[in-house]
């Protein structure tokens, strides 16, 4: 159907002779309220509560967060995890992420790869085990980890492998998802430029479709860690 | 059994088939039950649960009530976000815009994640009337698509499947020594559906919301697979009602609260993806070309309509479905369409004329079980009495039910014959009534002295005796608090 | 206190269960309220209007209208045909200038007898006394368009000695729905024996409510079924704890 009459046929049904014209900021139409309740738009935690929250939300969706006072902890950390899963590969997404956690020590023991371009990573990244991303935001209302598509940040590896670690800092974590769009918002909501995809991850990729039997990992991993370096305390 | 609408039965006959059915009652009753009961959870322990409600129908009303502003924004910028934009009026329209870009792409395997505007448009009997595969991977969908069936629950499409029939599916589909444990089934259909994301040529996928400030299409699952099919494959086409758009992502906030504690209790869904455009040309994954067909099918005829512009508020969380107490004798495939349960009887005759479905609003008992689990309020129970008042006008209503409420009217509108026809009623049931009761299976009421014993009428009416009896009114004092 | 309220007997309790009204009538003498019964009333319309005939259930509303315009308080013996009249008759009505008033009025002032006792008289405590197995089942109508779902358990727990065992799936409607359980009575009896098995499953004595249409339904099931349950309205089972008991606390 052509575009014009499929707005015309909207606007006529709505009482209207045009369509409204999205364009004019001005011709927005009035609203008393946006987005969720009062109270829940005021509700903010503490650097302490976020930390704790989302590491206890996680934990109650299946996965499991781990909070380390510095940097060289985190990596004894994921070095100890590494050695315990023992993957045979471990994929991880590209950027300066690797750098500026300083992971490359870390990893060097493993067979490592690194997420550089679709198609060609995808068959690669399919069966490997574990994967390694850093993330944009975290939400502690709900245990959420948030990756954007970037330049540089191959966000497949978050799904494709059945472990996903996540490295991450604690000043990332918001109280709830509205702050994340606020801060979305801050770096500009022109569509061109917002990234192709945020992915809004909560625990392990579940199912409860036989017989609504709860089992994890159908299509995305089983098995979700966080390692949170706790930032706002050094 | 195939159920639904291609045989011409009427929901009584469906219906009665699906009572017949006890493995399919006895798993409808478990699952809806615990969905509800974690629902109850999941809201008590959100808390101020009426106020989420009321900022959801809020939201909703807002946006269909200005769906021309909305939508165009939507569209604009999605546009500028590299998205193609297609338009379709109807099922038809949807399904020519969607093989136009499979032709264009000249695909042969279509993987798809579980989306109920796709079921509406029938767009896998299209695909493959073309000879083109389509892999349904959501897992209840992947089951349902192995029976041959339609999903018979918004959420949960296998709810009627057994573990048993799933194995038979999955050996079938080339599982090899398959148990019926959970875990066996699940990593067979794991193993199975990775080859289809890894080698699809298109993704397709619905859309639960879209954010007009941004052009973002949003996209729930559970499992993941809506996220792989929409970033795998080269090409990604959505399929949308019209009516998917929320103003903001401060919006979509009292949504992603509102839908999965309706939907199945769950605080937050484990993948919200939020989809704007296409890959750019500096990112490292993502697919080459977004299609996004918008689709209207009936939609703005019921925007058109001030009884029912409301059911375009809908955000398909099942909810009530779960608590329906219909829904949960019969299942959803008596309902004959692809949208079961309360919001199905409303929605089914509004988009579709058939006799097949001319009696789903009768079957409901108006408990308004629905609307008072509908995260976003929408007077099902209302619109069903609605639905009933346009039909009784209407050449499919029997004469003898016309004549009867004309009759009712007659003897109820004036006092006087109204206790005449009381009395005569009550000298005629003589010979039938027994203790009280009348137990023979009677006349027009039979559908009730079937299974029911009905009271008599009795000996003296109320109005009768009340002029004979003596009031003693005390003078009291309320209790004393 | 003393007072006058118009009853509101509802078409099926005047030609059905006289006793209900009548039950009705001595606790409000009992609190001091003196019930008056306008003839002019038949029945709330709300049949025909569920089974979708607005002209019909026009007319036989319009009874209402003329019976009840002079009182201050309608009460009534179900929460079902108040809900119609709170929900529906403003609506109905609304096209005729000269009864639009009228309706709307009568909505401020019907209530249903549970929700009249303890919201409109303050009594909770009616000195009753029943010392029988008891389970309750909620009227969909009652509890939720109306929203009466504390008031008669703040009345039966005033009652001594009555011992309440909660209904499993309280809240499931019945399967009653009016023409519904004749167009489709299969699903509606479906239903009906559902009911019946959990109320058999409390082994209660005594099945109470507050809308005899639902009490008539799982009643009647429950009688054809071959296990009949004494099926009480409140005000039924009030009544009865009064005599057994000490009357009305002041
Ligand atoms: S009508 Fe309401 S409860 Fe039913 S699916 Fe739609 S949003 Fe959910």
């Amino acid at each position: 159907m052509n575009e014009q009459e499929f707005f015309q046929n909207i606007a006529r049904r709505l009482g209207r002779e045009f369509p409204a014209d999205a364009n004019a900021a001005a011709a927005a139409p009035a609203r008393t309220s946006v987005g969720a309740p009062d109270f829940w738009q005021a509700h903010e935690w503490n650097h302490q509560e976020r930390l704790d929250n989302f590491a206890a939300e996680l934990a109650r969706l299946g996965g499991s967060a781990q909070v380390y006072e510095t940097l060289s902890a985190l990596q004894e950390g994921l070095a100890a995890l590494l050695l315990e899963l023992s993957p045979s590969l471990v994929g991880v997404w590209g950027g300066e992420f690797i750098a500026k956690m300083q992971l490359q020590g870390v990893l060097s023991p493993c067979k490592v790869m690194e997420w550089v371009e679709q198609p060609e990573m995808i068959e690669q990244f399919a069966h490997i085990d574990v994967g390694v991303t850093g993330c944009d935001f975290a939400i502690a209302d709900t245990g959420t980890v948030v990756l954007l598509a970037a330049a540089g940040q191959g966000r497949l590896v978050s799904l494709l492998p059945s472990v996903h670690i996540v490295v991450m800092k604690a000043s990332q974590i918001h109280t709830r998802m509205g702050e994340v769009w606020r801060d979305i918002e801050l770096r500009g909501l022109d569509p061109a430029h917002l990234p192709s995809t945020a992915i809004f991850i909560s625990g392990p990729s579940r199912s409860s479709d036989i017989e609504n039997d709860l089992t994890i990992g159908v299509h995305g991993p089983a098995a979700v860690h966080a390692l949170i370096w706790d930032d706002g305390k050094s | 059994m195939s159920a639904g609408a291609k045989d011409r039965t009427s929901v009584i006959e469906r219906s009665h088939a699906a009572l017949q059915d006890d493995f399919l009652r006895a798993a409808v009753r478990f699952t809806t039950d615990r969905l509800k009961d974690r629902k109850h959870g999941a809201t008590e322990e959100l808390g101020r649960w009426e106020e989420w409600r009321e900022r959801g129908r809020e939201i909703r009303a807002h946006t269909v009530s200005h769906l021309d502003y909305y939508l165009r924004r939507f569209v604009d910028n999605a546009r500028a976000a590299g998205a193609e934009i297609h338009f379709a009026s109807d099922a038809q329209e949807a399904s020519a815009a969607v093989l136009g870009v499979v032709h264009a792409k000249q695909a042969q395997l279509v993987a798809k994640s579980k989306s109920m505007v796709s079921e509406e448009i029938h767009i896998n009997r299209r695909l493959e009337e073309q000879n083109v595969r389509v892999v349904e991977t959501d897992l209840g969908e992947y089951i349902i698509q192995l029976a041959n069936e339609m999903p018979s629950h918004i959420i949960i499409p296998a709810i009627h499947k057994t573990r048993e029939q799933i194995k038979d599916l999955f050996t079938r589909d080339g599982g090899q020594n398959l148990g019926t444990d959970t875990k066996a089934l699940v990593t067979f259909a794991r193993r199975k559906l990775r080859e289809t994301f890894l080698t699809a040529d298109i993704g397709m996928t619905g859309c639960n919301f879209g954010v007009a400030e941004s052009g973002s299409v949003v996209l729930f699952t559970n499992e993941g697979n809506a996220d792989m099919v929409s970033a795998l494959p080269k090409t990604h086409i959505v399929v949308m009602g019209m009516e998917r758009v929320l103003p903001t992502f401060a919006d979509l906030e009292v949504m992603a609260n509102l839908l999965p504690r309706s939907a199945t209790g769950q605080k937050v869904i484990t993948y919200m993806s939020v989809i704007t455009g296409p890959r750019r040309a500096q990112e490292r994954c993502g697919p080459e070309e977004l299609h996004i067909v918008i689709l209207d099918n009936g939609r703005s005829s019921q925007l058109g309509d001030d009884e029912f512009r409301d059911v375009l508020h809908c955000i398909r969380c099942g909810a009530c479905l779960n608590v329906c107490p219909v829904y949960r004798h019969i299942g959803g495939h008596a309902y004959g369409s692809v949208y079961p349960g309360p919001i199905g009887a409303v929605l089914t005759p509004l988009l579709l004329q058939g006799e097949e479905f001319a009696d789903l609003p009768n079957a409901s008992s108006l408990c308004g079980a629905c609307y008072e689990a509908c995260p976003v309020k929408i007077p099902l129970h209302d619109m069903l009495v609605a639905l009933r008042r346009r039909a009784a006008g209407g050449p499919r209503t029997k004469r003898a039910e016309r004549a009867a409420w004309r009759g009712y009217a007659l003897a109820f509108a004036k006092p006087g014959r109204y206790r005449l026809v009381t009395r005569m009623a009550r000298l005629a049931q003589t010979p039938l009534q027994h203790d009280g009761y009348i137990e023979s299976t009677w006349g027009p009421l039979m559908g009730w002295t079937n299974s029911r014993h009905a009271p008599a009428l009795a000996p003296e009416s109320f109005r009768d005796r009340f002029s004979r009896m003596k009031q003693d009114v005390r003078t009291i004092k309320s209790d004393p608090q | 206190m003393w007072m006058k309220v118009a009853l509101f007997a509802t078409c099926l309790v005047d030609n059905f269960y006289p006793h209900v009204a009548e039950s009705m009538v001595r606790i409000l003498n009992h609190c001091g309220v003196e019930v008056e019964f306008p003839e002019a009333q038949t029945c709330c319309g709300q049949p025909a209007f569920n089974s979708g005939y607005q002209e019909q259930a026009r007319v036989v509303g319009r009874t209402l209208l003329d019976a009840f315009g002079n009182y201050e308080y309608v009460v009534s013996p179900s929460g079902s045909c108040t809900g119609m009249i709170h929900h529906y008759y403003p609506y109905l009505f609304d096209s005729n200038p000269g009864l639009a008033g009228h309706a709307r009025e009568l909505v401020t002032k019907t209530y249903e007898f549970s929700q009249f006792l303890v919201n409109i008289l303050g009594v909770t405590d009616l000195g009753a006394q029943f010392a029988h197995t008891v389970t309750y089942h909620p009227s969909c109508h009652g509890s939720r368009l109306l929203g009466v779902k504390q008031e008669p358990l703040e009345l039966l727990a005033r009652v001594r000695d009555l011992n309440l065992v909660e209904l499993p799936h309280a809240q499931d409607c019945c399967g009653f729905g009016g023409a519904f359980a004749v167009k489709m009575s299969e699903i509606s009896t479906a239903m009906a024996t559902e009911k019946a098995d959990w109320v058999t499953e409390t082994g209660a004595e005594v099945l109470v409510g507050t809308d005899m249409g639902c009490l008539m339904n799982i009643g009647g099931r429950m009688r054809h079924m071959g296990r009949p349950v004494r099926v009480m309205h409140l005000a039924e089972l009030l009544l009865e704890g009064m005599e057994q008991g000490s009357g009305v606390r002041g």
